[in-house]
């Protein structure tokens, strides 16, 4: 196990750990009878479109899916009081980590001595109500197919660059990039030996709260959790690869200006 | 940076080890949004319109919403709103200056609900363009559509337009059908010199309606008449 790390100021905006899940019929009620389970700690909800992180690309090509019944929605469950949120659709379901605003608290993937709740703590005590409340409303035993883990780090516009091309200060990857309008989008995938295979998404994007410009650089991992897996090996997994890819992909520099430091 | 990493774009990407792929091209991350759709914005504009249009002006700043899109869902909102919003949102598609979009969202609201203000904010807008509007102008007086009526007069007053160029536009403007558009005209050269107006005039002076015709000739006469004192 490498050493643990520790930024003081990190561009982190949000973690979220997830699942894909099969074997639960879910249906529009549930949505609501969750609600009732979770007792007044995600008080607020929003209805979004689902997300399809999951779906499968083994075929290539265009794939048309005919639905005879409307689409189920995705719906968070949040709480002015905690950096945490819920996201719940048919077959997937996710913990969110959020930043809040004022000082950086983050808990850090896994429950330090003293510290905040960890963010893979909260993922799995939740995810343990959920598959209770799913067995509770006999719907079925959710089993999981894949799992997802990403870091979301926010590069802010007049914070940490005026012009796209100042970012190669701060991450390796992006050295190529020029000043350019429009501003455009680079996905690229890292896979080392029989790691888990992390993807890297450098997106254009807007902050919600003030509409400020931003570039969302995202590490994600997504891969499917093999029948006998252990799903807290398989998270320890991804936390790994992505924590050492990050160091990897991000410049001395960024590092002594976020805070690095080790033990 | 390790070496042995295989990095590459996803036309390339190769099947992981993990079995099936599985798309990871999203997150569904919260706190910042890369799109814009129009549900989106309209949904916010009803609930604080300054903060929508805010919002609007951010994505197509970061090119994340096209000028194009944002002047369609934009233009039919203003004919609602009042007083420092209506001037907000007119000052926000001035400043986008994408004159077809205006002249298409226009004639769109027109003809599916009417009411003229529409089509006399676009004529509005077109003319406080000015110059970049040209091309679209030309267009709507090529239709030969009635609707050009309101344009004829910000055709003959373009800003930063030759004078040539404006009448060359508006020497098609007789042969449109509609009587209104073309009575339109007559009062539109008055923004030219006497001597640059007599061409159209002449034209117009045999117009098949006998009241344009004969405002035409009564204008020529008196030109005439004119230039002889003179």
């Amino acid at each position: 196990m490498s050493a643990e790390i520790q930024f003081d100021h990190p561009p982190l905006d949000e973690v979220v750990c997830g699942v894909h899940f099969a074997g639960v019929k879910w249906s529009d009620i549930h949505f609501g009878l969750y609600y009732t389970e979770l007792g007044g700690r995600y008080p607020h909800t929003q209805r979004r479109p689902p997300v399809s992180l999951f779906e499968s690309r083994g075929s290539e090509g265009l794939q048309i899916e005919l639905m005879a019944e409307p689409q189920l929605p995705l719906l968070r469950y949040e709480s002015p009081d905690s950096p945490f949120l819920l996201q719940v659709q048919k077959d997937a379901f996710f913990v969110n980590w959020r930043r809040q605003s004022g000082t950086f608290i983050y808990p850090h993937f896994r429950t330090r001595d003293g510290g905040e709740q960890g963010i893979w703590d909260r993922f799995i005590s939740e995810w343990e109500t959920f598959r209770t409340f799913c067995e509770k409303q006999a719907i079925g035993t959710p089993e999981v197919l894949a799992c997802h883990l990403a870091y979301v780090n926010h590069m802010v516009h007049e914070a940490e660059w005026d012009d796209p091309a100042d970012l190669a200060q701060w991450f390796h990857l992006l050295a190529g990039v020029k000043g350019s309008s429009p501003v455009s989008t680079l996905n690229m995938t890292i896979i080392q030996g029989r790691r888990l295979p992390l993807r890297i998404n450098v997106r254009p994007a807007i902050r919600i709260s003030d509409k400020k410009k931003l570039f969302v650089i995202d590490f994600i991992i997504t891969a499917k959790l093999a029948p006998e897996a252990d799903l807290q090996a398989w998270f320890d997994e991804a936390h790994q690869v992505i924590r050492d890819e990050f160091l990897a992909q991000t410049t001395k520099e960024a590092q002594k200006q976020w805070g690095l430091s080790y033990g | 940076m390790a070496s042995g990493l295989l990095q590459h774009a996803d036309s390339l990407a190769r099947e992981v080890p993990y079995g099936e792929r599985y798309s990871a091209r999203a997150t569904p991350g919260t706190s910042a949004s890369e799109e814009m759709s129009e549900g989106d914005f309209t949904a916010e504009f009803h609930t604080d319109p300054f903060a929508a249009i805010r919002t609007l002006r951010a994505f197509v700043e970061f090119g994340l919403v096209t000028k194009v899109d944002a002047t369609k869902w934009l233009f039919p909102l203003i004919l609602r709103a009042r007083g420092d919003l209506r001037e907000h949102i007119y000052e926000t598609l001035f400043a986008l200056e994408e004159p077809d979009a205006i002249l298409i969202a226009a004639l769109a609201e027109y003809y599916k609900h009417g009411n003229e203000e529409r089509l006399a904010l676009a004529a509005s807008l077109l003319a406080d363009i000015g110059a970049p509007a040209l091309p679209t102008l030309r267009m709507l007086v090529r239709s030969g559509s009635p609707e050009c009526e309101m344009f004829v007069s910000v055709i003959a007053r373009l800003r930063g337009v030759s004078v040539q160029s404006r009448l060359a536009i508006l020497a098609q403007v007789p042969a449109n059908p509609s009587l209104d558009v073309r009575y339109s005209l007559l009062e539109a050269l008055r923004a030219f010199a006497p001597r640059e107006e007599i061409p159209l005039l002449q034209t117009l002076s045999h117009d098949e309606d006998p009241d344009i015709a004969d405002e035409a000739r009564a204008r020529l006469e008196s030109l005439e008449a004119g230039s002889q004192q003179g």
